[in-house]
């Protein structure tokens, strides 16, 4: 697992075991996605977000309705078939609007994550193996900014950035830096001292070959729980944020800003209106954790070989 | 203790210090003048130059913070650009509905998410264990703003047994008051609830491998001794650390549950000063947040270090 292997040519002729097993010997990427994909916890997981994914990409031809199309006499409709999730105040399609609301909730998580982990884990790398002064001060800031719990680091940089979608990744993504980067230089601290390290060292290998080809990988796993745990995290926030009128604006559609037309009829009976928008994060959520918990399964020592 | 003390007192110092120095630089990067919030679009050029003058905007910018910190100490963070309020002011006006809310909460998640992580630790696979497990999975998939909502639904639109949104006074009505109270608290408190009960069961099911919990049982202790003596205090001394560190996150989710029930407190204070991008509002609030969450987690590691003494040592 240290090394990285030989590279096996793959044969046209060879079965698909053998192309796996060779494709999962060859990156660590392949080999936990393909441990992933065995845990029960990680199907359910990948079913919803391959779901929500293509969704999301092709919310254009998948939506039966444009995400602001207004229909003549619409108005309030429970869900039918004509709306499978009925339609809301101004006679727009819910399902519509819920399919362009997780485009939103999905471009934020990632790009939070697109944004944060790459900054946070080359400052948490760099301050674990150099120590000394670089660390110091890298982890004086972390702590700083860490000091911010939850959504008011995202307050701060709104402030700033003003208001809108791209905002909201932006200042997510400034808020996972941190994050990742403490872990990262946990990770380093430990895995720094391992013999391996040492061995490429000795062979001549200099600090970035070190810490790319080597200690990376080894330290994969934990960061790529944190991206999904963060994914949730910023999920969560861009539709809080947009909620309180911080994120999109009308007449976009976000989890949020659903959630924050609906609130208002639901003296009035509307259940579906405030239920079809929760139901989709909730589901969202709930498959960004149940990741989570299958990474961790697929790559702690103790169940691994299972 | 004592040197362990005024470590950790030090630390907190300068985590709020350096947390004054971001928010205060970050702050300035906010386009646009404060002073023509204040006076408006159509004053002269004269009006404007005077009401710079007066904030003490036309001094060297670390002049400013060190002025501002200064004031900040005495409890005078200025004036709001958009507020027409001294910010101190606003903030004394907005804590007791907040603090109030955040206590409530906390309280709800201590009171019910400590004995369902009890339940669910000794007797692991069972009903108790399901329904942690259950309520665990619930609260991951929705968020307090959405658990306020869906309460809104349940609890007040359709059973119709508590008041909407709002909020009345613990010393005008106590009664009437803990009505308002009982969603708002729910909604802030369930996320931690879970994750204490989470982190208690855990605990527990470790404390219950260990040696000494072998040794009470073979010497014949009853098992109710066993649990309540030897296992129960020992496994619930971490659980101080992961209560304290929750209260940060307690208190950022009481931001938007506060706007979800229309409660008044910090909640719209802070969201009002983003929109308005009153940076003079949102720098005092939060460094006075950042002080209470550094405050708390310090007397944290303070009980830590009362509760187990080797924490003190090392």
């Amino acid at each position: 697992m240290a090394h990285a292997p030989e590279r096996v040519p793959v044969f046209r002729n060879e079965s698909l075991r053998a192309r796996v097993l060779v494709l999962r010997q060859q990156s660590q990427w392949f080999d936990v996605a393909y441990r992933v994909a065995r845990e029960r916890r990680g199907q359910i997981a990948l079913v919803i977000l391959g779901v929500f994914l293509v969704c999301a990409l092709f919310a254009d031809y998948i939506a039966p309705y444009g995400y602001d199309e207004q229909l003549r006499g619409a108005k309030l409709l429970s869900p039918s078939w004509a709306h499978p999730f009925g339609t809301d105040e101004i006679s727009r399609d819910l399902l519509s609007r819920i399919i362009f609301g997780i485009r939103v909730s999905l471009f934020v998580g990632a790009g939070s994550i697109a944004i944060g982990m790459p900054i946070g884990v080359a400052i948490g790398y760099t301050a674990g193996y150099f120590g000394s002064w670089a660390d110091a001060i890298a982890m004086r800031l972390i702590d700083t900014m860490l000091a911010f719990p939850g959504i008011l680091t995202a307050l701060v940089v709104l402030a700033v950035l003003g208001t809108g979608t791209r905002e909201v990744a932006i200042t997510l993504g400034i808020g996972a830096v941190p994050v990742f980067a403490r872990l990262a230089r946990g990770q380093m601290l430990q895995e720094k001292e391992r013999d391996y390290v040492m061995a490429a060292r000795t062979l001549g290998a200099g600090p970035v070959r070190i810490i790319m080809r080597q200690i990376s990988i080894n330290t994969l796993p934990p960061l790529m729980i944190q991206a999904a745990l963060y994914m949730a995290f910023a999920v969560i926030a861009e539709a809080s944020l947009s909620f309180l009128g911080l994120g999109a604006s009308r007449p976009t559609a976000t989890i949020g800003l659903i959630l924050n037309a609906a609130r208002p009829f639901l003296t009035l009976g509307a259940w579906w209106f405030i239920l079809t928008p929760i139901a989709a994060l909730a589901l969202l959520l709930i498959a960004l954790n149940f990741l989570a918990d299958a990474i961790l399964e697929a790559t702690s020592p103790y169940v691994r070989n299972k | 203790m004592g040197s362990f003390l005024i470590r950790r007192l030090g630390q907190g110092i300068v985590t709020v210090v350096l947390a004054s120095v971001l928010v205060f630089f970050v702050m300035r990067l906010i386009p646009g003048d404060p002073a023509l919030l204040l006076v408006g679009v159509d004053a002269s050029a004269e009006d404007i130059e005077q009401v710079r003058e007066r904030l003490g905007l036309n001094e060297p910018l670390v002049e400013q913070y060190v002025n501002w910190l200064t004031g900040a100490v005495r409890g005078d963070f200025g004036p709001s650009f958009t507020k027409g309020a001294e910010v101190g002011h606003l903030m004394r006006v907005a804590v007791l509905p907040s603090a109030e809310l955040a206590v409530a909460g906390y309280l709800f998640a201590l009171a019910f998410g400590i004995p369902l992580g009890i339940i669910a630790g000794l007797k692991p696979g069972g009903p108790g264990d399901y329904a942690a497990t259950g309520f665990t999975m619930f609260t991951l998939g929705i968020p307090n703003f959405v658990l306020g909502i869906l309460l809104i639904w349940v609890l007040a639109v359709l059973l119709g047994w508590l008041p909407i949104t709002g909020r009345v006074g613990i010393d005008e009505d106590p009664v009437e008051a803990l009505k308002f109270l009982i969603m708002p608290m729910i909604a802030v408190g369930a996320g931690t609830a879970a994750v204490l009960a989470r982190f208690v069961r855990a605990s527990i099911m470790e404390t219950l491998n260990q040696d000494y919990v072998r040794t009470a049982r073979a010497k014949g202790l009853r098992e109710r001794s066993v649990v309540m003596r030897h296992a129960m205090r020992n496994a619930l001394i971490p659980v101080i650390t992961v209560a304290a560190l929750q209260i940060g996150f307690l208190i950022s989710g009481a931001v938007i549950v506060e706007v979800v029930f229309a409660r008044p407190g910090f909640g719209s204070l802070l969201i009002g000063g983003v929109v308005g991008r009153d940076y003079q509002l949102i720098q005092g609030m939060l460094v006075v947040l950042v002080a209470v969450f550094v405050v708390v987690n310090t007397l944290a590691d303070v009980a830590y270090g009362l509760a187990d003494p080797r924490i003190r040592v090392s």
